[in-house]
């Protein structure tokens, strides 16, 4: 008796304690960009890094460049189009549809174009300073590159989940495509899979 | 040793305080029905601002918070903010897929409403079939079709865990909203086979509750079927649905799609039903009929207290019981110039809910049972006093009877649904050239009288696109 006597008051801090432990503030740490973290075990910096690692290493190894060059006298022009996230996540792909911008843009081997939506922006402010920038200033109309390539990709993902334990399969697909021909001149991509003890 | 007696009535009395203190925070669902109710009926004025003020803030680990006010930025017309409240639920309900067996315990103890709330399976659902309307109204497909895959997600999921394929399996309204989207986005196969689950979907409602396949539906499925080059399967609709599907055909060049999705009435809600049984002190003799005795006896108020009978505890049952309201309004017009299209009911909320909350019927009257148990072995053992040198027990009747009240206080019934929810959802729809149109919405009672119209000025119709509105009642 005297046990559950004393067990009584404990239990009530218990409880007591367990309400206020919400109460306690938030801490932040800054930490490097390459250092791992996973909480929810979705798509995060460290899946986009990983896609940009290896689809960017690739498609500025693969021949398509020097096919390229060998038949032309200026390098390569690429517009990056539309990765659709075809999954279940909300997941920012400008993330790494911009690394691979980066990577292509500082290689000195392929020029990039603004996309469609970056494009209008530009037109709309060209169509401005026809109005209002000073005459020699003002940038004519009709001096856009015209790109060689369109980049377009899709992210799919696969769940599998069984209890407490969960298997996620990631699939980055993404096609360097002539506009000129409709050829595919390459195809990279980026498979992970993840197991998430829930 | 001998306590004086004023000692052991202050050491009672902190110990009531101690246990009151505990069992206001532990009951929980006391504060829950007052807010609920706050909330319903600022919803049930028209006034959805003065409802978000009642919702206010939520934190991300109240999910049905988050439910409640993700609904009403979506009456609202924030369409955005919306939908990131129903992803911030979303990822809160994914991170508790697992057990909190802290929780689970606590609720064996006290009651139901202690364990994290999830929503019910079809309230999961439907909150990503809000955020997809949700992104619809922005015109965002790419956002819209994430929450058509996640509501997919978590209908495989169930289906996974049903040991029989009956009941709640599947939600023709979510799986007829993603093969819309996918139509949109030009991807056959997961258009055809969503549609092909909403139709298996719709006709386990009409052998359910009658509910009929709407004829949009069908020749929404049929002109996809025909476009995707599943001819047969386009046939096999005429054949089964007659002029409704012979007659559907995509829109034309030229022609933009209003829909409107109008929703009638509040879903069924639970309320608690209480009982209280008395076991007396001459029960401890046991007996095989025991549990007969006492179901006989009656709860309190048909049990009537002897002065020769001592009730040794009073075992508290508490159980969620359906309640509903059939709404008044039950269908609505709409209407744009001679053109007019009447709704059809797509999806009633309250029979798709009373569906799954009685699939979990088995489980909770089991989890109320064990818990009855547990609160009266404990009970029981807190009675028991130290042993006395002739071996018997002494009978500590303060501590079991803070124990009792501790046991009854907490007895509480897990009332919580998300109760801003319609009755049903109806839709219409309308082909109109493309260009601005000045629609109407006339909302009918049972008779078919229109008792309430609302009107949209200047609704721009876009060629190959689909304009959401939006309307509730609540009578």
């Amino acid at each position: 008796m005297t046990v559950v006597r004393r067990l009584i008051p404990l239990a009530t801090l218990a409880v007591l304690a367990l309400g206020l432990s919400a109460c306690g503030g938030r801490t932040v740490q800054r930490i490097d960009t390459d250092t791992q973290v996973d909480l929810s075990g979705n798509w995060n910096d460290t899946d986009s890094r990983l896609v940009s690692e290896e689809v960017i290493a690739d498609a500025l190894t693969a021949p398509w460049i020097t096919r390229f060059e060998a038949t032309h006298t200026d390098r390569p022009t690429v517009i990056v189009g539309i990765v659709r996230n075809r999954t279940d996540e909300f997941i920012a792909v400008e993330t790494f549809t911009k690394d691979m911008e980066r990577a292509f843009v500082n290689s000195g081997r392929v020029r990039v174009v603004a996309s469609s939506t970056e494009r209008e922006q530009l037109r709309d402010e060209r169509a401005d300073q026809q109005d209002f920038s000073s005459p020699e200033t003002v940038k004519a109309f009709g001096r856009e590159v015209g790109a060689d390539f369109m980049l377009l990709g899709t992210i799919n993902k696969i769940t599998d989940q069984e209890g407490g334990e969960r298997v996620v399969f990631y699939q980055v697909d993404l096609e360097l495509t002539s506009i000129e021909t409709n050829e595919k001149v390459w195809i990279g991509g980026k498979k992970h899979k993840k197991f998430i003890e829930l | 040793m001998i306590r004086p007696i004023g000692a052991r009535i202050r050491r009672a009395a902190a110990g009531v305080a101690a246990l009151l203190v505990v069992c206001a925070g532990l009951a929980g669902c006391g504060t829950y029905a007052t807010e609920s109710a706050r909330i319903k009926a600022a919803v049930a004025d028209g006034d959805v601002e003065r409802a978000l003020g009642e919702v206010g803030e939520v934190d991300d680990e109240d999910v049905l918070g988050l439910l409640q006010r993700g609904l009403l930025l979506f009456y609202a017309g924030r369409n955005v903010e919306a939908a990131e409240t129903f992803d911030r639920a979303y990822q809160r309900i994914d991170f508790l897929y697992g057990t909190d067996y802290a929780k689970e315990a606590l609720s064996f103890l006290t009651n139901d409403a202690q364990r994290d709330y999830v929503g019910y399976p079809a309230e999961q659902v439907l909150m990503n079939t809000y955020g997809s309307l949700a992104f619809m109204a922005e015109g965002d497909l790419d956002k819209a079709l994430v929450m058509a895959r996640r509501a997919n997600t978590l209908l495989t999921r169930l289906a996974d865990v049903r040991e029989e394929a009956e009941g709640y399996t599947d939600d023709a309204f979510a799986e007829w909203l993603a093969a819309m989207l996918y139509a949109e986005d030009g991807d056959a196969n997961p258009c055809l086979v969503a549609s092909r689950r909403a139709l298996a979907a719709f006709r386990e409602y009409e052998a359910l509750w009658g509910q009929r396949v709407p004829s949009a539906f069908v020749q929404d499925y049929t002109v996809w079927a025909r476009r995707f080059g599943f001819g047969d399967e386009a046939d096999a609709l005429v054949e089964e649905f007659g002029d409704v599907a012979r007659l559907a055909r995509p829109p034309r060049r030229d022609e933009g799609e209003v829909v409107v999705v109008y929703e009638s009435g509040f879903v069924s809600h639970l309320e608690e039903v209480r009982l209280d049984w008395p076991i007396l002190e001459r029960d401890d003799d046991g007996g095989d009929d025991l549990a007969r005795r006492i179901y006989r006896r009656g709860p309190r108020h048909t049990f009537v207290v002897h002065d020769d009978v001592e009730v040794k505890y009073w075992l508290s049952v508490a159980m969620p019981v359906l309640a509903h309201t059939e709404p008044r309004l039950v269908e609505a017009r709409l209407r744009s110039g001679d053109l007019a299209a009447f709704t059809e009911p797509v999806h009633d909320v309250s029979s798709i809910f009373e569906l799954t909350f009685e699939e979990g019927a088995a489980t909770r009257t089991i989890r109320t049972i064990v818990r009855a148990l547990t609160k009266y072995q404990l009970t029981q053992a807190v009675r028991k006093g130290k042993k006395k040198d002739d071996g018997t027990r002494e009978t500590n009747e303060v501590a079991g009877f803070l124990a009792n009240l501790f046991a009854s206080a907490t007895e509480r019934a897990d009332t919580r649904s998300w109760t801003t929810l319609p009755d049903t959802i109806h839709m219409a729809r309308l082909r109109l050239p493309e260009g601005r149109h000045r629609m109407v919405l006339e909302v009918l009672d049972r008779s078919g009288n229109v008792v309430q119209t609302a009107t949209y000025e200047d609704v721009t119709v876009i060629a190959g696109e689909r304009t959401i509105l939006h309307h509730r009642t609540y009578e």
